[in-house]
C-alpha cells in the first residue's frame, strides 16, 4: 500500500511540476530564511556563553552620576581597581585587567598596524580560549613574551614554526622585542573578547606614567573577575559602597566635595555584555537585541505564512483529487486509509521542502554572513536542537496541511463526490484574511525598504560642508615624529601638481574616538565644545570655508600660541554678533585666553544622527600630529597614491603605510544602518515572494472552483478580458485593503527610526503609493496569469463532464 | 440477498424537501440480473449508490444478506462493500495517476491480499481481458472501451457477490458496449448478481427483470 502512495505522490509531483515546484520552493525558501535568522539570533543570544565558567565571569562596571542626577554606566574602570578587588575580597577567585591599543609591529623590516591586547596572567585561567601552544598558567607572566592568534601567526610566519620568533612591537613611543611563546586557537565568532597579539598587562607601564596607573579617577581599563563557585554576585555588590569609600574616598573628598553618590560599582555578567547597549564601552561593539526580536518576528511570520500557503495549495490540489478519493472509497478504502495516504503525502512533500530549504540555507549562508558581519555555520550533528526543531516544524506543516484533505475530504460519501455538486473551500474568509495579513507584512517591508534606502542615499549625498572625495588621511601611528613627518610631506609634495594641499591634525575627522570634548568659557558663559588640534592649511586641505576673519597663517607668529578659530555653532551658542577678537578660555592646560581670529562655516564632523555641535580649532605645538591630510587632484589618483606611499617609505620606514579617504571615513558611520537596510530589503523580497505564492494558491483554488462558471459565461459570450479582470479584481481588493492597514504601521515605525537622525528625509505620500503600486502589480501578475489562462480555456473542456 | 423496505431519499435545501426516492420496496435474489430503467433524474443512480452503500437512505430499511445496512457503522459498511460489491460507472472512474496494473491492484491492497496472490489475480485478469500488453499504460492512454474493460476487471477482481453498473455503456460505441454487456452476462452466468442502470432496451434485454423508476417511484409497466 505504502508503495502505492509513494507512487501517487511522486507522479503527482511530476505531473503537476509547476504546482509542486512552487509549493515546495515556497516552503523551502521560508525554511531557509528561518534557518538563517535562527542562526543569527542564536549567535546573538549565546554570545560569550562558550566559556566554561561563563556563569561565574563578570565585568566590573562603574556608574557615574550625570549632571541631571541620573547614573550612566561605563565599562572602563580605574587601573588600580582590579588588584584592589582581588586583595580585598576572598570571593574573587581570579581577576584580569584588559586593555587594547592599536600600534605598530615590525618583522623582518616590514611594519604593520596591529591591535595589541594587554591582559593579566589569570586571563587564560578564567576564559576558555584554547591555547594550541603554551602553558596557560604562566604564559602571560613573562613581560617579553607575546601570544599570537593562530591565523595571525600564519600571516607572519607562514608554515614556519612561530615559537621563539622575535617581533618588534611599539609600545607608546618605543619599540620593544617580544618572543612568540604561545599560540592561541581561533576565537569563536560570538566572543566579545577578541585578540590578535596578547602581551602581559605589565607592559602598560611602557606607555603610561605610574601616577596614572594608580589614579582612581581615571577610567581607562577593563576589569574582569571570576567569582568563587558559591558566591552570589549580588552579595558581593553589597560590599562595594564600603570598598569605594575605602579606596576612592580620598579623591572623592578632594575633587567631588565628598559626594559619595558620584560613583557606584556593579558586576555585569559576561554573557550580558554583548546585547547590553546601555553600557558605553569599549573595544567591541555590542548589538541591540531589538534587532534579534524584530528579525525573529519577521522570520516567524514568513514561516507561518509559508506554512499556511502550503496548506492552501495542498487544499487546492486535493480538491482536484476529489474523484480519486471517491474511487478509492468505492474500491474499499476506509477513511483511516485515506487519511494515512493524504497525511503521508503531505509529510513527504514537507520533508522535501525541508531538504531543499537546508540546501538553500547553505547556499545563501556565505552571502548572509557577509552582510550580517558574522561567521555562522550550520552544525547538523552537534546541534541537535536546530535539526530537531526543524523536523518538528516540518511535522507540524505536514500534518496541518495534510489534515484538511485527510479529515474533511475523506469524510465525503463517494456518491456526493461523483455528483460534483460539491463546493470546497468554505473557509474562504480565513483564506482571504490570510492574504491580507501577508500583504500587510509585505507592504510594510516594502515601505521600510523604500524609506531606509531614501534616508541612506540622503546621508550619502548630503553636503557635509567639506569635500571628502580627494582627501587622503594617513595615520602616523603615534609616531614621536608625527609633526616632523607632516612637515616633510608638505615640503616634498609642494612641487607635485597633483597634490593640492597637505596638513596635519591630532583628530581624524569622522572617527569620534579621536575627538575631545571639553568646555569653552567666554566671560560668564560656558559651552561644551569639540576641540580640533590642527595645523596650518588644515581648513584648506579639507575644504572648509572661512565665513569671518581668517585662517591660521605663518606670518602671524602668535597664532600657535594664542589664536583660535571657532565654528558657527559656537558663535550661535555664545550669542555673539561678531566673533573676531573675542577672548575665550579653554581647559586643556594651555595658556589662556585664546583670541578668536576666524569663524569656519558649520560642517558635519559627526554622523548625521547628531546636530552640528560647537567646535574650536587651534594649533597645539606640544602635541604630535596623529594624521596627515593630503588633498589630491581628482585625476591620476592611483599615481598620487603611489607617490604618497613612496614618500612614506622614505620618511617613515618603520611604520606601515595606511590610508583612507575622508568621505569613506564618514560612510563608515552608517555601517549598522546599511546592514539593517539590507536585511530589511531581503526580508521584504521574501515576504513578497511568499505572499505571492499564497495568492497563487488561493486564486488557483477559487478559479478551479469557478471553472464551470467560467465555461458557461464564455458560452454566453463573455470576453477573455472581462473574465480575467472579474477574477483578478477580487484579489486586488484584498491587496488594497492590506495597504490601508499597513500604511499607519509603517509610518509609525519609520518615523521612529528616522527620529534617530538629526538630519533626515520627510516621509512622503509617494512612498506609500509606490509600495501600493508594487504590491498591486505583483499581485495582479500572480492572479492575472491564472485568470487569463482559465478564461482562455475552451469552455467545452470545462463543461464536458457536466 | 437484498431486501429494501420503504426506502426514501430526499435532499433538503432550506425548507424545501426534494424527494429523489419514495417508498422503494425491492427484493433481489442471489444470481439475478436486474435492470433499472427510467428517465434522467428519476433517481436511478441514487438508488444504485444506496444499494452499493456509497450513500445512505433518509429513511427505510435495507438488508444485505440479512445484515441491517441502515444500522451498520461506517467501518462495517466499508468492510461489507469492499468484500462483496463491485462498481462500474458510466465515466469509468479509474485513478488517473495509476497504471492499469496498479488500478487493478488497488482494491486488493485495500482487502489486504498477500503479494503473490495479488500478482496471480492481476495476471489472471489481464489475461482474461486481453490487456497484458497494456498493463503499464495510464488510463488516458486507453480508449473508452478499454478503460471500461479495466473498470469491469477492477470491479470483479475481488470476486464480488454483487456488481452494480451505472450506465456502463453510456460513453462507449456499439461494439465496445456489446463487449462490456457480454462480459456482464458471462459473469452473471457464473453466479454473480448484477444490477445495472441503462437507457437502452437492447442492454435491458440482457437482464431477466426490469424495474422502472419515475420520479422516485417504482412503477409497473
Ligand atoms: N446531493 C444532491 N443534492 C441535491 N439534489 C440531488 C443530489 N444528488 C442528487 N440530487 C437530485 O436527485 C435527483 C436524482 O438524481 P440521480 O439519481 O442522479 O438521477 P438519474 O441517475 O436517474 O439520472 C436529481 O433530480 C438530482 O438533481
Ligand atoms: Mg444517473
Amino acid at each position: 500500500m505504502f508503495k502505492n502512495y509513494v507512487k501517487i505522490a511522486a507522479r503527482n509531483l511530476y505531473k503537476q511540476k509547476a504546482y509542486s515546484l512552487i509549493n515546495i520552493f515556497g516552503l523551502a525558501i521560508a525554511i531557509a530564511f528561518c534557518i538563517l535568522i535562527l542562526l543569527f539570533v542564536r549567535d546573538e543570544v549565546t554570545h560569550d556563553s562558550f566559556h566554561k565558567k561563563a556563569d561565574r565571569l563578570y565585568r566590573v562596571i562603574i556608574l557615574k552620576k550625570q549632571d541631571d542626577g541620573s547614573m550612566q554606566s561605563h565599562a572602563m574602570t580605574p587601573p588600580p581597581l582590579g588588584p584592589a578587588l582581588k586583595e580585598e575580597f576572598p570571593e574573587v577567585a581570579h581577576m584580569a585587567r584588559f586593555k587594547k591599543r592599536g600600534d605598530v609591529v615590525v618583522y623582518q623590516g616590514k611594519s604593520f598596524r596591529e591591535s595589541i591586547t594587554l591582559a593579566e596572567p589569570d586571563f587564560f585561567k578564567m576564559f576558555s580560549f584554547p591555547l594550541i601552544y603554551g602553558d596557560p598558567q604562566t604564559i602571560l607572566q613573562d613581560r617579553n613574551s607575546v601570544v599570537l592568534r593562530e591565523e595571525v601567526a600564519k600571516n607572519y610566519f607562514g608554515d614556519e614554526d612561530p615559537i621563539g620568533k622575535i617581533l618588534s612591537i611599539k609600545m607608546g613611543s618605543r619599540f620593544y622585542d617580544f618572543t612568540v611563546s604561545g599560540i592561541a586557537g581561533n576565537i569563536p565568532g560570538n566572543s566579545s573578547i577578541t585578540f590578535d597579539f596578547l602581551v602581559s598587562f605589565d607592559r602598560v607601564k611602557d606607555y603610561t606614567p605610574a601616577s596614572q596607573l594608580n589614579q582612581w579617577l581615571g577610567f581607562t581599563t577593563l576589569t574582569f573577575i571570576e567569582l568563587q563557585g558559591n558566591v552570589i554576585a549580588a552579595d558581593l555588590e553589597q560590599k562595594f559602597p564600603g570598598f569605594i569609600k575605602k579606596y576612592m574616598g580620598q579623591d572623592i573628598e578632594k575633587y567631588l566635595k565628598g559626594d559619595y553618590s558620584a560613583f557606584q560599582m556593579d558586576l555585569q555578567p559576561l554573557e550580558d555584555i554583548y546585547l547590553n547597549t546601555r553600557i558605553s564601552s569599549s573595544y567591541q561593539s555590542g548589538s541591540n537585541p531589538i534587532y534579534s526580536y524584530i528579525l525573529s518576528g519577521i522570520a516567524f511570520l514568513i514561516l507561518i505564512i509559508a506554512a499556511i500557503n502550503y496548506m492552501n495549495l495542498a487544499i487546492a490540489r486535493s480538491t482536484i483529487r476529489l474523484r480519486e478519493i471517491g474511487v478509492r472509497k468505492v474500491l474499499g478504502a476506509s477513511r483511516k486509509k485515506l487519511m494515512h495516504q493524504f497525511l503521508g503525502e503531505s509529510l513527504f512533500f514537507s520533508f522535501i521542502s525541508l531538504s531543499v530549504g537546508i540546501v538553500l540555507a547553505e547556499l545563501f549562508l556565505p552571502a548572509f554572513n557577509n552582510f550580517a558581519g558574522k561567521t555562522l555555520s550550520i552544525q547538523y550533528l552537534s546541534d541537535w536542537t536546530t535539526l530537531s526543531s526543524l523536523v518538528v516544524l516540518m511535522l507540524f506543516v505536514g500534518f496541518s496541511s495534510g489534515s484538511y484533505p485527510a479529515l474533511f475530504l475523506s469524510s465525503f460519501r463517494p456518491a456526493e463526490v461523483f455528483r460534483s455538486h460539491l463546493r470546497i473551500g468554505g473557509k474562504s474568509k480565513f483564506s482571504k484574511g490570510l492574504v491580507v495579513v501577508q500583504f500587510i507584512l509585505s507592504v510594510f517591508l516594502i515601505i521600510c525598504t523604500l524609506i531606509m534606502t531614501q534616508q541612506l542615499s540622503y546621508l550619502q549625498n548630503r553636503n557635509l560642508g567639506f569635500k571628502g572625495e580627494q582627501v587622503v588621511i594617513m595615520p602616523t601611528h603615534g609616531s614621536a615624529q608625527g609633526t616632523l613627518l607632516v612637515d616633510r610631506f608638505r615640503n616634498e609634495l609642494a612641487s607635485f601638481a597633483d597634490v593640492k594641499a597637505v596638513a596635519g591634525s591630532v583628530q581624524s575627522l569622522g572617527n569620534d574616538r579621536t575627538y575631545i570634548a571639553s568646555p569653552v568659557r567666554f566671560e560668564k558663559k560656558q559651552v561644551m565644545s569639540h576641540y580640533f588640534l590642527i595645523d596650518y592649511d588644515f581648513l584648506e586641505t579639507v575644504g572648509l570655508q572661512i565665513v569671518e576673519g581668517r585662517d591660521f597663517l605663518k606670518e602671524f607668529t602668535a597664532d600657535p600660541k594664542e589664536s583660535v578659530i571657532v565654528n558657527e555653532s559656537l558663535v550661535n551658542e555664545m550669542g555673539w554678533d561678531s566673533a573676531s577678537g573675542k577672548k575665550i578660555k579653554t581647559f586643556m592646560g594651555r595658556k589662556d585666553p585664546l583670541t578668536v581670529v576666524g569663524v569656519v562655516k558649520d560642517f558635519h564632523f559627526e554622523s548625521l544622527h547628531n546636530q552640528i555641535k560647537p567646535a574650536i580649532f587651534y594649533i597645539e605645538p606640544r602635541w604630535q600630529q596623529e594624521y596627515i591630510y593630503v588633498k589630491i587632484s581628482p585625476v591620476n589618483i592611483p599615481s598620487s597614491l603611489r607617490l604618497l606611499e613612496d614618500m612614506w617609505k622614505k620618511n617613515a620606514p618603520n611604520f606601515p603605510f595606511m590610508y583612507s579617504f575622508l568621505d569613506d571615513e564618514f560612510q563608515k558611520l552608517y555601517r549598522a544602518e546599511k546592514r539593517w537596510s539590507t536585511i530589511i530589503r531581503y526580508s521584504s523580497f521574501f515576504a513578497i515572494l511568499i505572499s505571492c505564492l499564497g495568492l497563487f494558491g488561493l486564486s488557483a483554488l477559487s478559479i478551479a472552483r469557478r471553472t464551470k462558471e467560467i465555461g458557461i459565461r464564455k458560452v454566453l459570450g463573455a470576453s477573455v478580458q472581462g473574465l480575467a479582470s472579474m477574477m483578478s479584481l477580487d484579489f486586488l481588493k484584498l491587496v488594497i485593503f492590506a495597504n490601508v492597514l499597513s500604511w499607519p504601521l509603517a509610518y509609525y515605525v519609520m518615523s521612529r527610526w528616522l527620529r534617530s537622525f538629526a538630519f533626515r528625509i520627510d516621509i512622503k505620500l509617494g512612498v506609500f503609493l509606490l509600495a501600493a503600486v508594487i504590491a498591486a502589480a505583483i499581485a495582479l501578475l500572480t492572479v492575472g496569469l491564472q485568470a487569463v489562462k482559465a478564461a482562455v480555456a475552451n469552455p467545452v473542456e470545462s463543461l464536458r463532464y457536466e | 440477498m437484498i431486501k429494501m423496505k420503504e426506502i426514501t431519499k430526499f435532499y433538503s435545501s432550506g425548507f424545501v424537501k426534494t424527494f429523489v426516492l419514495r417508498n422503494i420496496d425491492l427484493d433481489v435474489k442471489e444470481g439475478e440480473f436486474l435492470t433499472i430503467m427510467g428517465p434522467s433524474g428519476a433517481g436511478k443512480s441514487t438508488l444504485l449508490h444506496i444499494l452499493g452503500m456509497l450513500d445512505s437512505p433518509s429513511s427505510g430499511e435495507y438488508f444485505f444478506y440479512d445484515k441491517p445496512v441502515h444500522r451498520l457503522s461506517e467501518r462495517q459498511l466499508s468492510d461489507l462493500h469492499k468484500n462483496h460489491i463491485g462498481f462500474v460507472f458510466q465515466s469509468y472512474h479509474l485513478i488517473d495517476d495509476l497504471t492499469v496494473y496498479e488500478n487493478l491492484e488497488t482494491p486488493l491492497l485495500y482487502k489486504k491480499v498477500k503479494g503473490s496472490e495479488r500478482k496471480g489475480k492481476i495476471a489472471e485478469m489481464l489475461d482474461r481481458f486481453n490487456m497484458v500488453a497494456k498493463k503499464d499504460l495510464f488510463p488516458n492512454q486507453l480508449s473508452g472501451g478499454q478503460q471500461q474493460k479495466v473498470a469491469v476487471a477492477r470491479a470483479i477482481i475481488i470476486n464480488p457477490k454483487l456488481i452494480l453498473a451505472d450506465e456502463p455503456t453510456g460513453n462507449l460505441n456499439t461494439k465496445e458496449g456489446t463487449e462490456v454487456m457480454d462480459l456482464l452476462k458471462e459473469l452473471n452466468e457464473g453466479g454473480t448478481t448484477i444490477i445495472q442502470v441503462t437507457h437502452s432496451e437492447k442492454n435491458a434485454s440482457y437482464g431477466r427483470r426490469i424495474i422502472n423508476l419515475v420520479d422516485g417511484w417504482i412503477v409497473d409497466k
